[in-house]
């Protein structure tokens, strides 16, 4: 008779980038003899008889042991419940999570076996009391939610007569928010400011929506005093009270992930999995990283940030402003993933009008240099961020390896294609910086910022 | 192409384990420290061609017993040492204790190498959890192979002897079962 129950693992703290993991089925099965029982029944009964055939009554007592053993079961045993799930939140330096290991049961003498496999790692084993606590280090991914630890817990008595084949199973989900950094400068397309958006800045400015008020300081205008408030002043220097107005954020920024491949730094891990592939630098890792880095930096100046799938495999977040958007960025950026086919929607999507796309791909394929140039041709300003790292193809022989250098020759002519189209091409290590030299070159371009 | 060492899924953090392979290796030096010098007085009675046979099974079995954690490697390796200790003929009144202890050591152990995969470890807490459930059994047996000595020496054996000690066998199963029982049994002594 089988017991279901489902074993909900706790939510875990945003703040420190981990999603909730994923509810975890455990099945309870009640206990049943162990083939160590059969084996010592069978030789038991073998040694009574052979022991009376030859007249040896010592033979018959090595029997006797054997049905000693088997008595356990007779008595029968509560079933355990094992669980396991994420304990405390802190990762240590080698980017490993603790993992805890218990029998929530009556703490009765079992034995608890744990196996467990994660991604590019073999099975571990390991076989513990059932009254022991054990915390157990499972590896995280960079970023980005993955599955963890694929798990089977099954429990034996202590005499080794009883099984619970099955008592727990599931798998441990981490999630891992990408860390931004902030750029000092940000390109700006000059049309843009000339269109109010809907929203406002965090800074004072010329704008409509008040910000608050405040006691006169040189720069405010004479316009700004708010003679009312100023009456009702308690304020001994007597200073006028001016009301502060929020400046209007114009820009729209929409970044466009081209999540269609998940290239790791070892080129041969791309297509069987390998050792260190959970921790490996990867094309996605690296576009979450940018991604955040830049929808950090201009949301923080007041700006709006969206994002779009390059190639319509998810739904697009519509620009917004403010930290909850950042926040609702980085949970996108976090479940980012390669889409399960390669059957795009026919229509392609279009980022918002006028907005400034920062696309990041690796540009192994050459549809996305051709969907940024589209997008340059409807009015759009385009940045590439290229997301791909830098690969090392030792692994790799033979045709894996010929596919590789023709992979990496189409990627040298989308390159190509976009310095002919005047499309910025932005590396995704160090993003903060090339959109800060990025900044200063729309600036000084002739004619001014375009 | 260089070959890379694959990582563990997980590690056990603050706790002291032990391979699975260890215990095996264990359970085969015990099985081996019966069987080698049984393999010696079979030669000494039934030339080398015996010896060269029991050393290769024995050998075999003790492989079995530290490669493959399987329920079924604990019969042929049970039989050997059963089929030792007949060898050792006419067995000395010591022998039977020993021999009742390995017979159990190399049950548990492989047992609980059953319960696991090879890469398994173990940690010092589930050894003790297994000696803990094992020495009751232990006793029992050692008290089960004195009456069974006492009782085979007074006739030397034959049916009534045998009767005798599977008599004694029968008693202390029950007493066992109900110790166990009684123990058990929420309130009682």
């Amino acid at each position: 008779m089988g017991l279901r129950r489902v074993l909900r693992q706790a939510d875990l703290p945003a703040e420190r980038g981990h999603a909730p993991a994923r509810p975890v089925t455990a099945t309870l099965l009640s206990a049943e003899r162990s083939p160590a029982w059969g084996v010592g029944v069978v030789a038991a009964i073998a040694l009574a008889v052979g022991g009376v055939l030859a007249g040896r009554p010592d033979v018959a007592a090595l029997g006797g042991l054997l049905a000693l053993m088997s008595t356990g079961p007779l008595a029968g045993r509560p079933p355990g419940r094992p669980e396991l799930g994420f304990g405390s939140d802190a990762v240590d330096d080698a980017g490993r999570r603790t993992a805890v290991l218990r029998d929530a049961g009556d703490g009765s003498g079992r034995l608890m076996v744990l196996r467990g496999r994660g991604p590019g790692a073999r099975q571990s084993c390991l076989v513990a009391a059932s009254t022991e606590r054990l915390e157990l280090r499972v590896p995280l991914p960079l970023s980005g939610r993955r599955e963890v630890l694929r798990y089977a817990v099954s429990t034996a008595s202590a005499d080794l007569v009883a099984l619970q084949d099955e008592a727990a199973a599931g798998s441990l989900v981490a999630g891992l928010r990408p860390l931004p950094a902030r750029a000092r400068r940000l390109a700006l397309p000059h049309r843009l400011r000339s269109h109010a958006g809907d929203h406002r800045g965090p800074l004072a400015g010329g704008g409509t929506d008040t910000l608050g008020t405040g006691t006169w300081q040189a720069g405010d205008g004479l316009r700004s005093i708010d003679w009312r408030a100023t009456a009702r002043s308690t304020a001994a220097d007597g200073m006028p009270v001016v009301r502060r107005f929020a400046a209007p954020a114009d820009a729209a920024v929409v970044l466009a992930v081209d999540a269609r491949a998940d290239v790791p730094t070892d080129a041969a891990a791309w297509s069987r999995p390998l050792a260190g592939r959970l921790r490996m630098d990867s094309s996605l890792h690296r576009a979450r990283s940018a991604a955040a880095t830049i929808a950090h930096s201009y949301l923080a100046a007041g700006d709006r940030v969206g994002m779009m799938d390059a190639f319509g495999f998810a739904a697009p977040l519509p620009p917004a402003a403010g930290h909850r958007q950042f926040e609702l960025l980085r949970r996108r950026l976090t479940t980012l993933a390669v889409p399960p086919t390669s059957l795009g929607p026919e229509r392609p999507p279009q980022p918002p009008p006028g907005a400034l796309v920062f696309l990041l791909s690796p540009f192994l394929e050459p549809d996305a240099c051709e969907r940024a140039a589209e997008w340059v041709r409807t009015g759009h300003v385009v940045a590439a961020v290229d997301t791909l790292p830098e690969l090392d193809l030792g692994g790799t022989a033979g045709m894996e390896r010929e596919a590789w250098e023709l992979l990496l020759a189409s990627r040298a002519a989308s390159h190509a294609l976009l310095a002919e189209r005047g499309i910025a091409l932005l590396p995704a290590e160090g993003v903060e910086a090339a959109l800060d030299a990025w900044a200063v070159r729309r600036m000084r371009a002739p004619g001014g910022p375009r | 192409m260089t070959r890379r060492p694959v990582p563990e899924s997980f590690e056990a953090v603050g706790v002291r384990t032990v391979p699975s392979a260890a215990l095996g290796a264990v359970a085969a030096a015990l099985f081996l420290a019966v069987c080698v010098p049984a393999a010696l007085a079979q030669a000494s009675r039934f030339g080398g061609a015996s010896l060269a046979f029991s050393l290769g099974a024995a050998g075999t079995a003790a492989a079995l017993a530290v490669w493959i954690p399987h329920h079924l490697t604990t019969l042929p390796v049970l039989a050997l040492l059963v089929a030792a200790y007949l060898g050792l003929a006419p067995a000395p009144g010591w022998l039977l204790p020993v021999v009742v202890l390995v017979l159990h050591a190399v049950l548990v152990l492989l047992g609980a190498r059953s319960t696991a995969p090879a890469s398994a470890r173990f940690t010092t807490a589930a050894l003790a959890a297994l000696l803990r459930a094992a020495w009751p059994v232990q006793v029992g047996a050692q008290a089960l192979g004195a009456l069974a000595l006492a009782a085979g020496t007074l006739p030397r054996g034959g049916i009534a002897g045998t009767a005798a000690g599977l008599g004694a066998a029968l008693v202390a199963v029950g007493a066992a079962y109900a110790a166990v029982r009684i123990g058990r049994r929420a309130g009682g002594p």
